[in-house]
């Protein structure tokens, strides 16, 4: 029905499949923490399929470059226009690396320029908040990857324009911060842990449910 | 000074054999003529008589009716007119013979092709405009809808259903033509549209009818629950009443802490837009058409085509009918759309549980598409004040005012003939036939000398 | 009494008064006709420029020859004796009495009384009179016959347009001053250089299709002064190129626009319409499809692809990115075949084979190919056409089959554990210049204790892999693994808790690689397919503790239909149409130039509504057609009608 199901996008030029554990876990931390109907085991779905517009959330991750076919390229344009929503995430955490030069690449071929989420976007405050933006994670913390701590999501803000950016809607967001290495553990983790650091998917998950 | 007999005798006698003949057929065709004019004086006069008298109809056709009328109503006066019609009268003509039998004339007409024609314009409720353009003529006739810019659909009435449409940009009149009848309607109103209310939980379903209401360009309040302590909110839910609100749309049971207002709210006049779901809810259930719904029928996925976009999608068929409930909508034998009157207010359920997938997975135009179905939904069902508009002069029912006006038609062949042919028609005839007799008996007697 | 001499010379005097002034009106007459003639000619056909020039003098030549007849034939009222004469062939009576009597030196008065008498008889006033009354009468009888033909015929239009053409022929520069300089306009276009095409030539345009960048010179009859150009926010003087006409250069922007021209009160648009260059299209042919090699390829591969542009290509070249790696840490080489010059071709087919041996391949590899094309423009920069990637990978040995249970849970807990302790250690080895002593001693030591914590969990999932349920135990393939990183563990803690952490880092490195080697041997994982793991959702529902924030939802924006906002410019044209038309085709031609860009197909049927306004036919039809092609069509409504409004 309307249940959330967790989708992770199947591209052909990369290996989508690195973060198996992170829908797990992110269904778990939605679950905990909402009454959203969940679907209890995530599903990998091809970019290129009709497939792909049954599923309005999908997480796109991966180390290797990322070139699109035509039919990757067209799916994904209609998809993030009829108000789907796509992240974008860095599983190298290296703005030099090549999955963040090609993907960038390839999105802004389709959509245009990526521009700078401000720290004080309604996706930061759509349920847990999150005052200084998007929370750091441990590789960039370790100095991992390019060893940077990147202070900004980026996105292809779509929609008639509010005329502030603050309140624009994100169709895609991207992130250089390897939020797909930080989640990529098994749910009953967290139990152990003191802080929670899925909190803020599910931040994009109810953005996603409710914008 | 000889005779006119000695003019003659000289003239005739004058001439050799042949032009004697000639000259002796001369005067023959003279005495013809005036014997001509003479009769055609006496059938004049016999024409004056019997067209006084009674019993005497003038006729008219849709063509020469215009002129008819100015003679009828400026030199001839007659007690009897009849017009045959092969197309509806301008209003100004149907006007002008009321005002004839207002003057005394008796006013009989004929049309057997004028097919009765009526035709309503009301506004939607939908902030992106429009009409609801209903059409009331015989089956298998065709009916060609028109605006100012041109023709904007034609069809043909199936059954007794007629013919209805959606036209989204109407402009100042919408004419119907149906065979010779053309009715004109204006918009006589328009509507000032409050806000909508949506209920429910968070997901894709609520997410998408929000999103589409508002590019459609309604204004929304809403409250989406996430979880127990968090709801998401837009603008201030304060009071569910007509005066805020022209629907409420409630997609689950999430609503149900709302139910005794929305009650209150519908019976008010309100409208209310339901979601199967919601009817798990019993208070909910309440105000439903079907206090029930079926096991979900879920979709196999397949994208929604653009000729039948709603068979794609899953299903919760809408059961336990009240029964004043109207059946809108059918998949097979599940109902999956229904509507009833509830107080002063009205109510439509929907069984479709997931028509964001049309919207995600539909084709090009799918976008609009559940706009404008979602919208039509909400219309269906809105509160909205109306506000009168200053129209122009319109015929929305030409034949039966035709008939209020001048009685019902009469068969042709039964009206009483005072002639074959119109009397303007034959005067002029008549008086051209004397003068060119007259003319030419002169001519021939002048030209062989007499006097 | 008055002398027969004073008789004459009045009589002269008044004679030369009355052939002065028909001369005049004669004169007059004959420039009358002259117009008259040539007003009726011009009724039956159309008079040629040059008649018009020549309509003025010959005018004033007709006045002045007529005249000059009157003043000829009238030459006579010089002389007293032929005034004399004159009279005496009116009067014969006089029998040469008067002609006699005004010569002194013949006949003096004093000795010719009776002739003076006789002389001064003569009726003189009364015949001047009345040859002046004949004299003039004709005159102004002919005068006025000429004005009320004239005056039929109204020809000011004629004599104004005379004017004006003779002062255009005669007045060097009075031409261009009185003349619309917009009414001949012509356009050199020349498109860039590096799309070596044609120039072009158009004679008074309404609208230029050229590509962006490409220079545009209109021109037009008449000095430069004053002519203007405006284009977007700027505005051009015309330059005056010395042979009397102007001219001003723009350049195709890469949006259509308007530009207008302005000559005083006289107006002009052309539209611009840029093409684009398109980028090169490059089609991949070999290799024709991905590809997953189970084995190291070996030997050449031949990459081919077909290549078009639009204007021309410039060069391609194949790109090679090959990656290698796993886990987290992959290194990408990029590498580029020949660079092919096509030398401007429009279509192309670049094939090169490459040495698979030189590309470094292993199991793991990835290598992606793809053709990459440029064209040549150098006004937008060149454009970059891509084929499709090929992927080719090659396997690891794990991509097959091996299917075996999930890992017990504290696997995964533990390999998150020592890669966090992992990442830390590398921190404090990094940062070790930096810390005193006594901290870093401390850290050390603490990461230690925390290897250590590692080690007994381990230890624990050993004993309960191991255990066989009655009291004994048996090893298995990952508790076998397990004990192998338990005892790298001790040494890593030991060499912690001496601050060693640098010596301990090998071990802690190979810790982690035994884990994730345990957690991926345990993936599902078949190339491609990843089965999902399953949560217990109703377990864990609402079991979080950190409190939510409350945030307010921002309401869309309402979608805006822009070819509504077409139709409604293009009504309030067509309202205008009927008053100025050809303020209705000024409108219409920025709506196009608004069309050109949000509806291509309406632009088109916009330029027939143009042309014919602005050739004075109406085009109601034609706007309608494109006013309905706008609108959204109307939607069939089904259902009883009172809940009509469902589609």
């Amino acid at each position: 029905m309307s249940r959330f199901v967790f989708a992770t996008a199947e591209y052909a030029s990369g290996d989508w499949e690195s973060a198996p554990a992170l829908p797990a876990n992110l269904i778990d931390s939605v679950a905990r923490y909402t009454s959203i109907e969940v679907a209890p085991a995530g599903v990998s779905v091809r970019l290129d399929s009709d497939e792909l517009f049954n599923y309005p959330f999908v997480w796109l991750t991966g180390h290797l470059p990322v070139r699109f076919t035509e039919a990757e390229r067209r799916n994904l344009k209609r998809y993030v226009e009829r108000g789907g929503f796509m992240m974008v995430d860095d599983h190298n955490h290296d703005i030099t690396g090549v999955f963040h030069q090609t993907a960038t690449e390839e999105i802004e071929r389709l959509f245009g320029k990526l521009e700078q989420v401000p720290n004080d976007h309604e996706i930061y405050r759509c349920f847990f908040t999150f005052e200084n933006g998007p929370p750091h994670t441990n590789h960039e913390l370790n100095g991992w990857g390019d060893d940077l701590l990147h202070p900004h999501l980026y996105a292809i803000f779509v929609g008639p324009s509010t005329g502030d950016r603050r309140r624009d809607r994100i169709g895609l967001l991207y992130s250089n911060k390897d939020y797909s290495s930080e989640w990529n553990f098994h749910p009953e983790t967290k139990r152990t842990m003191q802080q929670d650091p899925t909190k803020f998917g599910v931040n994009l998950i109810v953005y996603a449910l409710t914008r | 000074m000889r005779s006119r007999a000695e003019v003659r005798e000289s003239g005739v006698s004058g001439m050799g054999g042949g032009a004697r003949l000639g000259a002796r057929l001369r005067v023959a065709g003279e005495w013809a003529l005036r014997a001509l004019v003479l009769a055609l004086l006496v059938w004049s006069l016999a024409l004056a008589l019997s067209w006084g008298g009674k019993g005497a109809v003038e006729r008219a056709s849709t063509e020469t009716l215009s002129e008819a009328l100015v003679r009828w109503t400026t030199v001839a006066g007659p007690e009897r007119v009849h017009v045959a019609f092969d197309h509806a009268p301008s209003l100004v003509e149907r006007d002008w013979l009321a005002a004839l039998v207002g003057a005394g004339t008796q006013v009989s007409w004929s049309g057997p092709s004028l097919l009765p024609t009526a035709l309503s314009i009301e506004p939607r409720a939908d902030p992106a405009g429009g009409a609801e353009v209903s059409v009331a003529a015989p089956a298998g006739a065709v009916v060609v809808l028109r605006d100012t810019v041109g023709e904007l659909d034609s069809a043909r009435v199936e059954a007794a259903s007629g013919v209805r449409a959606y036209i989204p940009r109407p402009k100042v009149t919408l004419d119907a033509a149906v065979g010779g009848v053309v009715a004109r309607a204006a918009l006589a109103d328009s509507l000032k549209l409050g806000r909508l209310l949506v209920l429910g939980a968070a997901g894709w379903e609520t997410k998408f009818v929000i999103a589409a209401l508002e590019e459609r360009g309604w204004r929304v309040d809403a409250e989406v629950r996430v979880s127990p302590q968090t709801t998401v909110r837009q603008g201030s839910v304060t009071a569910i009443d007509t005066s805020r609100y022209s629907a409420v749309l409630v997609l689950d049971t999430t609503a149900a802490a709302h139910a005794d207002r929305i009650a209150r709210y519908v019976r008010s006049g309100g409208g209310l837009v339901l979601w199967s779901p919601a009817v798990d809810a019993p208070r909910l259930a309440a105000l439903a058409p079907g206090r029930r719904r079926g096991e979900v029928m879920e979709d196999d996925g397949r994208p929604p085509s653009d000729s039948a976009p709603r068979e794609a999608l899953s299903i919760a068929p809408i059961t336990g009918l009240v029964p004043d409930a109207v059946v809108l909508e059918r998949r097979g034998e599940h109902v999956t759309l229904a509507a009833r009157r509830l107080g002063a207010g009205r109510v439509v359920e929907t069984g479709y549980v997931n028509t964001w997938r049309w919207r995600m997975a539909g084709g090009e135009d799918a976008p609009e598409q559940h706009r404008t179905w979602l919208a039509g939904l909400v219309s269906s069902v809105a509160y909205a004040g109306r506000v009168g508009l200053a129209v122009p002069p319109t015929n929305p029912a030409p034949l039966a005012t035709l008939i209020d006006r001048l009685g019902p038609a009469v068969v042709a062949e039964e009206v009483e003939a005072g002639g074959g042919l119109d009397r303007a028609v034959l005067a002029r005839w008549l008086f051209a036939s004397l003068c060119l007799a007259l003319l030419a008996e002169w001519a021939s007697r002048r030209t062989r000398g007499a006097r | 009494m008055t002398t027969a001499l004073e008789l004459v010379r009045r009589a002269r005097r008044r004679l030369a008064a009355v052939v002065a002034l028909s001369a005049l009106l004669w004169g007059v007459s004959a420039a009358l006709a002259v117009v008259a003639a040539a007003a009726l000619v011009r009724l039956v056909v159309p008079l040629p420029a040059a008649v018009y020039a020549a309509l003025w003098p010959l005018a004033g030549l007709a006045a002045l020859a007529s005249a000059g007849v009157v003043v000829w034939r009238g030459r006579g009222v010089r002389s007293l004796e032929r005034v004399a004469l004159w009279i005496e062939e009116r009067q014969p009576e006089l029998r040469f009495a008067l002609v006699t009597a005004i010569d002194p030196r013949v006949a003096p008065a004093h000795s010719h009384a009776a002739l003076h008498a006789e002389a001064q008889r003569a009726d003189v006033s009364g015949l001047v009179g009345r040859a002046t009354r004949r004299a003039l009468g004709r005159a102004l009888g002919a005068v006025a016959a000429f004005v009320v033909v004239v005056s039929v015929l109204q020809p000011q239009a004629l004599l104004r347009a005379a004017g004006e053409e003779l002062v255009r022929r005669t007045v060097p520069d009075a031409e261009a001053a009185l003349a619309n300089r917009l009414v001949h306009l012509t356009a050199r276009v020349v498109p860039p250089s590096y799309s070596r095409l044609p120039e072009a030539e158009l004679e008074n345009p309404d609208g230029i299709s050229a590509l962006i960048g490409s220079r545009i010179t209109f021109a037009g009859s008449g000095p430069a002064d004053g002519v203007v150009a405006v284009l977007g926010g700027d505005t051009l003087a015309a330059a005056s190129d010395g042979r009397s006409r102007w001219g001003v250069e723009v350049t195709m922007p890469d949006a259509p626009t308007v530009v207008a021209f302005h000559d005083r009160e006289y107006r002009r648009l052309v539209v611009l319409e840029p093409r684009a260059d398109s980028v090169p299209v490059v089609r991949l042919r070999l290799p024709a499809r991905d590809t997953t090699y189970q084995t190291v390829p070996r030997g050449r591969l031949v990459v081919e692809a077909e290549l078009a542009d639009d204007i021309g290509l410039d060069y391609g070249v194949v790109e090679y990115m090959v990656t290698k790696g796993g886990q987290e840490s992959f290194e990408t080489k990029l590498s580029y075949g020949p660079r092919v010059a096509f030398g401007n071709a429009r279509t192309a087919v670049l094939r090169e084979a490459v040495d698979l041996d030189t590309m470094g391949l292993g199991p793991g590899t990835v290598l992606h190919i793809r053709v990459v094309a440029f064209d040549g423009n150098d006004v937008t920069g060149p454009g970059k056409g891509v084929s499709e990637t090929r992927t080719l990978r090659i396997a690891e040995p794990e991509d097959s089959v091996s299917i075996n249970p999930a890992p017990p849970l504290p696997i995964d807990s533990m390999w998150m554990s020592q890669r966090r302790l992992n990442m830390k250690t590398d921190t404090l080895i990094r940062n070790k210049p930096r810390l005193d002593v006594k901290t870093f001693v401390n850290t050390s030591s603490a990461y230690g204790n925390a290897q250590d914590e590692i080690r007994q969990r381990a230890i624990a999932v050993i004993r309960l892999l191991e255990d066989d349920g009655v009291g004994g135990s048996f090893e298995t393939q990952v508790s076998r693994l397990l004990r192998e990183a338990v005892d790298l563990m001790y040494e890593a803690r030991v060499l912690l808790g001496i601050a060693k952490p640098d010596s301990a880092m090998p071990y802690m490195v190979r810790v982690l690689e035994i884990l994730d080697e345990i957690r991926l041997a345990n993936r599902y994982y078949l190339r491609g397919v990843v089965l999902p793991e399953v949560v217990n959702v109703e377990r864990v529902r609402l079991t979080g503790e950190d409190p939510a924030g409350k945030e307010v939802r921002e309401p869309r924006r309402v979608l805006e239909d822009v070819r509504l906002r077409l139709a409604a410019r293009i009504e309030r044209a067509a309202a205008l149409a009927r008053s100025d038309p050809q303020a209705a085709a000024d409108s219409l031609v920025y709506v196009r130039v608004a069309a050109l860009v949000e509806a291509p197909g309406v632009a088109e049927a916009l330029e027939g509504a143009i042309e014919q306004l602005r050739r004075g036919v109406a085009a109601d039809s034609a706007l309608a057609r494109v006013r309905r092609a706008l609108e959204p069509a109307p939607v069939r409504l089904r259902g009883p009608v009172e809940w009509g409004g469902i589609p």
